[in-house]
């Protein structure tokens, strides 16, 4: 089952146009990736979706379903989870209850406060400390827990590779595998080819707010794969 | 994950322990209040107490939004002179039993800040302390010029019926009892906003003043729980209010002035308003200061000023925060 999908998407943020027809989808348990290079509007289909950024022409689709008025809250209430660029821990709250924050929706699964701490024993072991006096990795695990929390069917990640030491790359790019063999659909934006090469099965290369190539690693050419995603 | 796992772990300290700890702590800080009229002799002592916890109620519930809502407030005294308006408009005109008018007087403030408070917590920094200073000089004009109210600038005296709740009323003006009463409220008020501010609700309120946007995205209301704080914070006030007009038997428009609440608002800001204790602690600090500058100057204010300002700079974090990060670098030593 299609999860999200895109269609002919044209956005704006005030009168500037960032997309200029993004069309996409994402079923359950598929491992996709949204790759381009810096400015290339890759972000501003998360904010689309959340509806940061108004959308001129084109639409949204959750489920096959389309929604018209997107709003902050319309991907958690329809099982998305989205990790945002910079974590967007809450840096007076503690660890615990960051995570607890993340069960907003009340959708219940396999996630739990246990489940998490036992993906993540580091989560357990600083429980009761203030969100911002953890590492960039382990703030990073905390985001992806918070989004765990809400048994998401999809799980949206906006480069959350940056600022992470090669090794929890490493640890991070296993943890995607896994989820989306779990049946829990990915979608990763990212410019890290070393993540997106080992999360993802199927890419979307963004040029100027538009899909440039679509497919698999060895359906895209080469040659466009790296001229999008060259920083 | 194991290079997830490096770093300092600090001690966790499990919620239980915690309630367990601040109820250990009320319970303590009640039988201390319990205590006081038999340990200090004197009436003036004592009615300065009560007042000062009459001002640590009102520093508390500035100190609550600022803590909870990051929101800064001039118009606090609006639901401070609300609670005893009403309890005493109510009373003096006979238009309904004492009882009734108690709980009258505590849930229409509480009821008005919440409905303010789902405008207010849409907006911040400047704009919202003009807001709040705007409402609460509004109650303040209506009355001063509705004399058919409550005698406009005169104030109103009025009396209390005989009993109230079963007790006789004339007790809740003297000092030695309204001390317990008003010391008690404060101590089960702190409880319950430490209480408050450990539960879920209290902690998505603290999500949405730390990042309203990110709160948003994960599916989190931003306007109920901080209106609920708006709430919350105006039953404190307006207890404190209530308080005041039964313990002097009279009302005036000074009540929802907005001195009023600056004063209360520095309370909180020496005490440290990050704190929960802090506003109350500030309060009684800052009612010592002004007693004791009060008796060596006729320009008092300007020496209590200037302490605030030294104050302000050197404790940044108010009283509590000194306290406590003296607490800690003794414990390091240690």
């Amino acid at each position: 089952m299609t999860l999200l999908s895109f269609h002919d998407v044209h956005a704006l943020y005030g009168q500037a146009r960032i997309l200029n027809g993004v069309s996409f989808e994402i079923a359950a348990g598929e491992r996709v990736a949204l790759v381009g290079r810096n400015g290339v509007g890759k972000t501003t289909v998360v904010n689309t979706l959340c509806g940061v950024t108004r959308i001129e022409r084109g639409h949204v689709e959750i489920r096959g379903e389309e929604v018209r008025d997107l709003r902050r809250y319309t991907a958690a209430k329809n099982g998305i989870s989205v990790v945002l660029q910079g974590r967007g821990i809450i840096g007076n709250l503690t660890v615990e209850e960051n995570l607890l924050l993340g069960t907003a929706t009340r959708r219940r699964g396999p996630w739990t406060l246990e489940s998490i701490k036992a993906l993540f024993p580091i989560l357990e072991e600083r429980k009761a400390s203030p969100g911002l006096a953890l590492s960039g990795g382990q703030q990073q695990m905390l985001a992806i827990g918070r989004a765990l929390m809400a048994n998401p069917d999809l799980l949206i990640l906006d480069e959350p590779s940056e600022g992470l030491a090669p090794v929890i790359v490493d640890e991070l790019a296993d943890l995607l595998v896994r989820l989306g063999d779990q049946g829990m659909g990915i979608l990763l934006i990212e410019q890290s080819v070393g993540l997106i090469r080992r999360v993802a099965e199927r890419f979307y290369v963004l040029s100027k707010g538009a899909v440039a190539a679509s497919g698999s690693l060895a359906e895209i050419q080469a040659e466009d794969f790296h001229k999008h995603i060259t920083i | 994950m194991t290079a997830l796992s490096q770093g300092d772990v600090p001690a966790a300290s499990s919620p239980l322990l915690k309630t367990r700890g601040l109820l250990a702590m009320a319970l303590a800080a009640l039988l201390l209040g319990v205590a006081a009229p038999r340990l200090v002799s004197s009436q003036l002592m004592l009615s300065l107490a009560t007042q000062a916890i009459f001002d640590a109620l009102l520093a508390t519930s500035v100190g609550f939004l600022v803590l909870q809502n990051g929101r800064v407030s001039f118009g606090q005294a609006a639901f401070f002179g609300l609670g005893g308006y009403a309890f005493g408009v109510l009373v003096a005109r006979g238009l309904m039993a004492a009882e009734l008018a108690v709980l009258t007087a505590l849930a229409l403030p509480t009821l008005v800040a919440f409905l303010l408070g789902l405008v207010f917590a849409r907006i911040a920094g400047v704009a919202h302390a003009m807001l709040t200073l705007a409402v609460g000089q509004a109650f303040y004009e209506i009355a001063f010029r509705w004399r058919e109210l409550a005698k406009g600038d005169d104030g109103m005296a009025f009396n209390l019926p005989p009993r109230i709740f079963g007790f006789d009323s004339s007790l809740l003006q003297d000092p030695s009892v309204m001390v317990v009463v008003a010391w008690t409220i404060l101590v089960l008020a702190l409880l319950g906003l430490a209480l408050f501010a450990n539960s879920r609700m209290g902690q998505i309120a603290a999500a949405v003043r730390d990042n309203a946007e990110r709160a948003r995205f994960i599916g989190h209301d931003t306007t109920i729980p901080p209106a609920i704080v708006y709430a919350i914070s105006a039953l404190l006030a307006a207890i404190a209010g209530l308080l005041q007009a039964t313990y002097n038997g009279y009302i005036a428009p000074q009540m929802f002035h907005w001195s009023l609440s600056g004063s209360a608002l520095i309370m909180a800001v020496v005490g440290g308003a990050q704190f929960i204790l802090g506003p109350a602690i500030g309060a009684v600090c800052f009612f010592i200061l002004k007693d004791f500058a009060g008796r060596f100057a006729e320009y008092w204010p300007a020496i209590v000023g200037s302490v605030l300002v030294i104050v302000t700079l050197v404790m940044p974090q108010g009283i509590v925060g000194l306290l406590k990060a003296g607490w800690f670098r003794m414990r390091r030593q240690a």
